[in-house]
């Protein structure tokens, strides 16, 4: 199976060079459409989408992250880095057992 | 605050309680079903904590290393473009050949199914990157390399960052059942089963009493009726 890369058009040229297919979208239907497309296609087996056009269509990536097995859908950091109100893996771990590692 | 909505509770639902001992008998059970079904409940969180415990560490690590090599890619890509040019990155982009290929399968945790990623195939060889190594500058095997350290981080990420949001999901879930059944259920189920074994032993000491008042009037009865 592949990876497919869905985010920013920056974030896609790089994954392209390191021989990562990707659609580089920039609004909220774009990126419903492209995971439409991915989810279509038998052969994705992770699909990697960048926070800020995640954050677009947030409801939609984190019910995904939660249920969907195949393909995987996971968020990965933007070029222009993390922004502050993502929240982190310790966040999540954080609120599953209400420690703070 | 706590105990005067718990009082408010046991009084409205005490009058639905019909005391009768087949009712005693059916809270009894039922109390037993409940703290039987808490101690699975407990016994699954303990499971899944452990498991939970066990992926954190190693899930926290990556992410620390993704967050490093994703800085370092898009730096190197954006040197890159001012180096060599943005036309001739996209260039060896479009024919840059498909390296990763992987084999998803799921494993099920305490009825959580994670993910297991298998990845076939690493970095690939210089030459086999399907670009013209003549061609392009050495700004763009840099790159092409960053990108590929990332995407391998990505991947060994994404095995247990969803692993770990979906033991998260099912603990919270767990918890709330348990909660539910530790401060709310039980606790109903035993007041009422102490309301109607406090409301049955009243009614037999009022039958016991009633019993002993027949007793004395007729011992009375035949104490005047006896002849003198």
């Amino acid at each position: 199976m592949k990876v497919l890369v869905i985010g920013h058009p920056d974030a896609v040229l790089g994954f392209s060079l390191a021989g990562v297919n990707g659609q580089a979208v920039s609004n909220a239907d774009e990126a419903n459409q492209a995971l439409d497309g991915a989810f279509a296609s038998k052969d994705v087996g992770i699909i990697l989408v960048t926070q800020d056009v995640a954050g677009m269509i947030q409801t939609r990536v984190d019910d995904l992250k939660l249920h969907s097995t195949i393909p995987l859908v996971v968020e990965i950091p933007s070029p222009a880095g993390i922004s502050p109100d993502q929240p982190s893996l310790g966040e999540v771990v954080l609120r599953a057992i209400g420690i703070k590692l | 605050m706590a105990s005067g909505i718990n009082v408010a509770v046991q009084v409205k639902d005490m009058s639905n309680v019909s005391v009768t001992r087949m009712e005693l008998l059916a809270r009894k059970a039922q109390i037993a079903l409940a703290s039987q079904g808490r101690d699975l409940l407990e016994q699954k969180r303990t499971a899944l904590m452990k498991e939970f415990m066990r992926t954190a560490d190693t899930a926290l690590e990556r992410s620390d290393a993704l967050q490093v090599s994703a800085a370092n890619a898009s730096q190197t890509l954006a040197r890159t473009e001012a180096m060599a040019g943005a036309e001739s990155v996209r260039s060896a982009a479009l024919a840059s050949r498909g390296g990763f290929s992987l084999e998803v399968t799921t494993r099920s945790v305490m009825g959580v199914r994670v993910p297991h990623i298998e990845q076939k195939s690493a970095a690939r060889s210089l030459l086999g990157r399907g670009y013209s190594i003549v061609g392009t500058s050495i700004a763009i095997d840099e790159t092409a390399s960053a990108f590929e350290r990332e995407v391998e981080a990505i991947i060994q990420l994404a095995d247990t960052e969803l692993r770990l949001t979906r033991l998260g999901d099912e603990i919270q879930r767990t918890s709330r059942r348990l909660n539910a059944l530790d401060h709310f259920l039980i606790p109903r189920l035993e007041a009422e089963r102490d309301f109607i074994q406090m409301a049955l032993d009243e009614r037999e000491r009022a039958d016991h009493f009633r019993l002993k008042l027949v007793k004395r009037s007729l011992e009375r009865k035949r104490e005047m009726d006896r002849p003198k």
